[in-house]
C-alpha cells in the first residue's frame, strides 16, 4: 500500500468530519478533501510524502474549500448549512494550524449524521461508505450493483436530505438509537457483501470488509462505557466469524457449503479475535447479534463439520426465534434441528412457514432429499431455482437437484 | 456594453487562505452588494468565476498543434494573482467603474470592455 492509500484509509473519515465541522457543508468538505487527495497523488510522488500527511491534506483541503467558497460567492450560489455549535466550528478551524498536532476525531458526529432517521437504510449505508470510509462513488455503485450515475444521484439526494440537520452527538436514548441504526447499516452492507441477492458474484469480500471497518471505526469513536458497546462487540464478532470463511466458501466459482468447507482455509486469526470479543459476553443479556455470533462461533470452533455441537446451536436458534419472531430465523433453526434430530424434525419446523426468495424452498428440498423423498425434493428445488437471483447459487441448486 | 472585471491582489491565495472567518464573510458580503448594485443599475452579470490557485495552473506555450510545450504553473509568475473575474453588461463605462467600487476591498480591479460588446 502506498503512503497515499494509507492516508486515505486512515485519515479520510477523520479529516472529512473535521472539515464538515468547520465548513458545515458535506458537499464542500467532500469535494475539498477529494481535491486534496488528487493533488497529493501528484505532489507526494514528485516531492515525497510529507512529514505529517494528515496536516498536509487538511491544509490542502481547506485551501480548495476557501477557493470554492469565493468562487461560489462570485457565481452567486448560496447553500444551506448544517447546524454546528460555534465552539466546535472554531475548534475545527484552528486544528492543526501547526504541523504535528493530533487531529481531533469528529468521526462519531459524522457516523451518526449518516445514520439520520430521515435517510432510507440503503441510502444511509451508501453515504456512510462514502463519507466515513472514503469509498469512491464508483466503487460503492459496484458494491451495491447499481450504475455509477444512479449511485451518484442517490448520494446527492442523501446529502441534500441532511443539509439542515445538526452535526452533533445526541445524548441518551437518541444516541443509542442512532448507534443501533449505524450497526444495522453496517450489517446491511456486510450482508450485501456476504450474500448478494443478485448478480454474478457469490460474495463480495471487499464490501464485507468495508462493513467490518465501519464497525471498528464506530467502536473506536464511541465514549468509553457506552451502553451499546457490548452489542457492537457481538456484531463485530459475528461479522468476523462469517468473513473468516471467505476463502473456503467458493471453489472455482462454485459455492461450497459450510460442512464441505476446508477449515484450514478459514482465517484463524480473525476467528481468534472474534472469540476474544465474545468471551466477556457469554452470559450477557441475549441480543440477536450476540446469539448469531455464538452460533457462528460454535461452527468456528468445531474441528470438523461432524464435530459441530448442533444441540447447543439449536438452543441458541430457539432463543433467537423467540427474541425476533423472524421467519428467517425459523428457517435456519429448522436446518440446525435437522442436523441434531434428523430431517423430519427439521421439516416439521418448516411447515406453514412462508418467505419470499429461494432459501426456504432450497432448505425444504435439501431436507426432503435427506428424508428420502426425492419426488417432493425435485419440486422444491424447481421453485428454489426459479426464485434465485444469484447465478452461482442457482448453479449450485441445479447441481443438487440433478444429483437426486 | 459588456465589460470584463478582473480581480487581482498581491499573493491573493495565500492571504485568502489565512483570512479570519469574519474577514471572509466581509468579502462574501461585498460580492453580494456588487450583485445587487449591478441589478439596481439595470445591468446584468453575464458570468463570473472564481479561479483555483496558480499551483493548479498549466501553461500551453506558443507553437503549432502538438509542438506546444506544456508547463506546470501560471504564464507569468508575478506577485499579482487573479482571484476571479466577472463579465457584466451595463449601460456605460461609468457604471462599470462605479460598480467596481463595490467589490471586496483588497482587490485591484481591471475594467476592460470586450471588443464586440
Amino acid at each position: 500500500m502506498t503512503d497515499l492509500e494509507d492516508a486515505w484509509r486512515e485519515e479520510w473519515g477523520r479529516l472529512l468530519a473535521l472539515l464538515v465541522a468547520q465548513f458545515r457543508r458535506l458537499d464542500l468538505a467532500e469535494d475539498g478533501l477529494g481535491d486534496a487527495f488528487a493533488t497529493a497523488a501528484d505532489r507526494w510522488r514528485r516531492d515525497g510524502t510529507p512529514d505529517n500527511p494528515a496536516a498536509w491534506l487538511l491544509t490542502a483541503a481547506r485551501r480548495r474549500i476557501y477557493d470554492r467558497l469565493r468562487s461560489e460567492a462570485i457565481a452567486r450560489h448560496k447553500l444551506p448549512l448544517l447546524q454546528v455549535d460555534t465552539a466546535l466550528t472554531e475548534e475545527a478551524r484552528t486544528v492543526m494550524a501547526d504541523a504535528g498536532e493530533a487531529v481531533v476525531d469528529e468521526r462519531l458526529r459524522l457516523v451518526l449524521l449518516c445514520a439520520h432517521p430521515s435517510l432510507a437504510p440503503e441510502h444511509a449505508a451508501a453515504l456512510t461508505l462514502r463519507l466515513v470510509l472514503g469509498v469512491s462513488t464508483a466503487d460503492i455503485a459496484r458494491l451495491f450493483l447499481v450504475p455509477a450515475p444512479t449511485m451518484a444521484a442517490r448520494l446527492t439526494r442523501a446529502r441534500k436530505a441532511l443539509v439542515d440537520e445538526r452535526f452533533a452527538v445526541p445524548s441518551g436514548a437518541e444516541l443509542e438509537a442512532r448507534v443501533v441504526t449505524v450497526a444495522e447499516v453496517a450489517y446491511l452492507a456486510f450482508t450485501a457483501g456476504y450474500a448478494p441477492g443478485s448478480g454474478p458474484d457469490l460474495f463480495r469480500a471487499d464490501l464485507a470488509g468495508e462493513a467490518i471497518r465501519l464497525v471498528r471505526v464506530l467502536r473506536s469513536v464511541l465514549p468509553a462505557g457506552f451502553a451499546g458497546t457490548p452489542d457492537l462487540d457481538a456484531l463485530l464478532a459475528l461479522m468476523l466469524l462469517q468473513h473468516a470463511r471467505r476463502d473456503a466458501r467458493a471453489d472455482d466459482g462454485r459455492l461450497v457449503l459450510l460442512p464441505d468447507q476446508d477449515r484450514a482455509r478459514w482465517r484463524h486469526d480473525e476467528i481468534s479475535e472474534a472469540l476474544e470479543l465474545l468471551a466477556p459476553l457469554v452470559g450477557a443479556r441475549s441480543t440477536p447479534y450476540l446469539l448469531q455470533a455464538l452460533i457462528a462461533a460454535e461452527h468456528a470452533i468445531a474441528a470438523t463439520a461432524a464435530a459441530t455441537d448442533w444441540i447447543r446451536i439449536t438452543g441458541w436458534y430457539a432463543e433467537l426465534e423467540q427474541l425476533t419472531g423472524s421467519p428467517v430465523v425459523r428457517l435456519n433453526r429448522a436446518v440446525a434441528v435437522a442436523e441434531a434430530d434428523g430431517p423430519d424434525a427439521g421439516l416439521r419446523l418448516l411447515d406453514g412457514l412462508e418467505l419470499p426468495g429461494h432459501r426456504l424452498p432450497a432448505a425444504r428440498a435439501e431436507l426432503l432429499a435427506r428424508a428420502g423423498r426425492p419426488q417432493e425434493a425435485r419440486t422444491a428445488y424447481k421453485v428454489a431455482i426459479e426464485r434465485c437471483g444469484n447465478e452461482v447459487e442457482r448453479a449450485h441448486l441445479s447441481e443438487r437437484r440433478d444429483r437426486l | 456594453m459588456k465589460y470584463v472585471l478582473t480581480l487581482t491582489e498581491p499573493r491573493h491565495y495565500e492571504r485568502w487562505a489565512a483570512l479570519s472567518d469574519a474577514d471572509r464573510q466581509a468579502v462574501f458580503a461585498a460580492f453580494e452588494r456588487f450583485d445587487a448594485a449591478v441589478a439596481e443599475r439595470g445591468g446584468k452579470v453575464v458570468g463570473g468565476e472564481g479561479l483555483a490557485g496558480p499551483e493548479l495552473a498549466h501553461t500551453v506555450g506558443p507553437g503549432t498543434p502538438g509542438a506546444r510545450a506544456v508547463t506546470e504553473g501560471p504564464f507569468a509568475e508575478s506577485a499579482e494573482q487573479i482571484g476571479g473575474f466577472y463579465v457584466i453588461d451595463v449601460p456605460d463605462l461609468d457604471s462599470a467603474l462605479e460598480l467596481a467600487q463595490q467589490l471586496p476591498e483588497a482587490f485591484s480591479i481591471e475594467v476592460r470592455p470586450v471588443v464586440d460588446g
